[in-house]
């Protein structure tokens, strides 16, 4: 089967226009390929309209004639919904043409739907993007893919219009599955970098000096580069990356994937319990790393 | 008091002893078991045995204690359940083995129909704590169902705590069950530093046990730690789906509940080693095996404290 070239327009069907939906259509749009979007309320899609994205009224409509179809939606019954059934990604998808699911989701329930593709001589790859709106726009986000490595060799090129880093990670499920340790990580180093600062400030250095100091240390990541900033004074977004509710929902996928193959997850279940904290107070509407006004009550500064 | 006739489902070990301890208060009782051959012991001693849970029906008072939601369901709302006599059903219905949320919800309103109130009544113990006279009882529901039922309730040991209505006494008894677990892992920790640094663990758990610290749970388990006898009296994966619901419930009420979660992942450790089967208090050699330090059973003679 022939490459999909970079740099070559291909037509694309796109399913899920929030907020990371909508960057990695502009992306694609951007460099040049034709979309086809779907999303559940057509509202979100005006915007992308007016720079040229075409609209399906189905993610069948929208898989139809598409070469590749992507799709990125809030949980795995999302998934489920949109990829199978009469008006599914599977009813309208080509042979030679590849649905990759972005959606961070459970690994068992992302091989079984990618089986009931392979099962209707279909195939599905997870394909998760690491990243968040703001990486997404720079271009540096990461995508990684789990499943047959043939059809990832013909995508690759496309998934390099959305970010700089594409890794092929491993059979079906294997993609969601480093997403969800990679999100482990995400939230339990932010929660880490709330206790620090709370640490130094307490102990008397000026908050936004040791926000600097960490982000010009060696422990400094991308994620701790846009996010951390958001803990000093007035610099809380109205629109969060991720608020509370929507960054435990990954906890609580990592806990569960523990759980089931009896790995412990200590750091992962405590700094859930902060996530908690923050629910109990009120403020889960907030980016998470509100955690740290948690941190900054337990410590008396508040 | 004795003036109500009782009726019950469900009589496994925890249930059949509690049967006892109404049998030797002169309780007129009569006895629904899925395997009837297990509490011929109780029609011997006075009780009634039935073949249907139907036939509990004309019972004023009637307890259940079952394994699953499935069960439940079954000998109340099912066939030949004990809703199933048109007109005739029990003024209560005692619930001891508060398994669902969702269970409970629809037999409350199954009992309801029939003009039947659901008290839920879970118990803190195992059937040696039972023998011993130390169960406990938290109930909740209707207060005035309760009020009647009270004086059964404590017939089953050293007390009922009433704590409202609806299902509350199901998330107390989950409170109780993270307590359990959080308690168990600290006495692992404390029983296995104290066995590094030269300590017995019979000597140790002499001292707690005497302590400020001690408790009938410490007591109890004490033979289990020096022993190393792992026969369940809970198994891990139990304990495990109790902190679950616990950490849920943590979770939907906005309550941080830190030691709970932590206590959670060595639960997992020790299932994901392959100790699910085996009781709980597994978390000792758990705890012994991360300190590089291999336990033995220990010859010393210890009490559990309930004879």
């Amino acid at each position: 089967m022939s490459q999909i070239v970079r740099r070559v327009a291909a037509q694309i069907g796109f399913i899920g226009l929030g907020d990371m939906g909508q960057g990695i259509v502009r992306r694609l749009l951007d460099a040049g390929h034709q979309v086809t979007g779907w999303n559940r309320t057509a509202v979100k899609a005006a915007d992308l309209m007016a720079r040229g994205m075409a609209w399906a009224d189905t993610p069948r409509e929208a898989a139809t004639g598409s070469e590749i179809v992507l799709s990125i939606v809030t949980d795995a019954a999302a998934v489920r919904a949109v990829a199978l059934g009469e008006d599914g990604v599977i009813a309208g998808l080509s042979p030679d043409s590849v649905y990759l699911d972005m959606s961070t989701i459970d690994p068992e329930v992302s091989r079984e739907i990618a089986s009931e593709f392979t099962a209707a001589g279909l195939t599905m790859l997870d394909a998760p993007v690491s990243g968040s709106p703001v990486t997404l726009a720079q271009g540096t986000a990461s995508t990684m893919v789990g499943g047959d490595r043939a059809a990832f060799e013909r995508v690759e090129s496309v998934l390099y219009d959305i970010g700089s880093k594409v890794s092929y990670i491993g059979d079906s499920g294997a993609a969601v599955l480093m997403k969800i340790a990679v999100n482990l990580t995400l939230i339990v180093e932010m929660v880490a970098f709330c206790e620090s600062i709370a640490l130094a400030e307490k102990g008397g250095v000026a908050r936004a000096v040791a926000v600097d100091a960490m982000l010009k240390s060696v422990v400094a990541s991308p994620v701790m580069g846009y996010r951390g900033p958001f803990i000093l004074e007035g610099n809380m977004p109205d629109k969060p990356l991720a608020d509370v509710t929507l960054q435990q929902k990954d906890m609580l996928l990592a806990l569960e994937v523990a759980r089931r193959q009896g790995t412990p997850a200590p750091l992962a279940a405590l700094s859930n319990e902060l996530l908690n904290a923050c629910r109990g107070r009120g403020i889960e509407h907030r980016d998470f790393v509100t955690v740290f006004d948690v941190y900054h009550l337990l410590s008396g500064m508040s | 008091m004795s003036d109500l006739t009782i009726g019950w489902i469900g009589a496994g070990r925890m249930g059949a002893a509690l049967c006892l301890r109404l049998l030797d208060a002169g309780i007129d009782l009569s006895v629904y078991n899925r395997t009837r051959e297990k509490v011929a012991h109780l029609g011997a001693l006075g009780a009634t045995v039935v073949d249907t849970p139907a036939k509990l029906a004309d019972r004023d008072l009637v307890f259940t204690m079952v394994a699953d939601p499935a069960a439940f369901l079954e000998v109340t709302t099912g066939p030949d359940g004990l809703f199933s006599v048109p007109g005739i059903a029990p003024q209560i219905l005692i619930d001891a083995s508060t398994v669902s949320a969702d269970a409970s919800e629809e037999v409350r309103s199954a009992a309801a129909e029939q003009g039947c109130q659901l008290l839920a009544a879970p118990v803190s113990g195992n059937p040696e704590v039972v023998k011993a006279g130390r169960l406990t009882v938290v109930a909740s529901g209707p207060v005035q169902a309760f009020e009647k039922a009270r004086p059964y309730l404590e017939m089953f040991g050293k007390g009922v705590s009433y704590v409202g209505e609806g299902d509350a006494a199901r998330l107390v008894k989950i409170c109780h069950n993270l307590l359990l677990g959080i308690v168990s892992q600290a006495l692992a920790e404390t029983a296995t530093m104290a066995e590094r640094a030269g300590v017995s663990r019979a000597d140790y758990m002499e001292f707690i046990n005497m302590s400020v610290m001690g408790s009938t749970f410490t007591n109890y388990k004490t033979p289990a730690i020096v022993k190393l006898d792992f026969t369940p009296s809970f198994t891990g994966h139990l304990l495990r789906k109790d902190f679950e619901l616990g950490l849920e419930a943590g979770r939907q009420y906005g309550v941080p509940l830190p030691t709970a979660a932590l206590v959670h992942q060595m639960i997992v450790a020790m299932i994901g080693r392959g100790y699910g089967e085996e009781d709980f208090i597994r978390l000792l050699t758990m705890e012994a095996e991360s300190a590089g330090l291999e336990l033995s059973p220990e010859e010393a003679e210890v009490s559990d404290g309930l004879s």
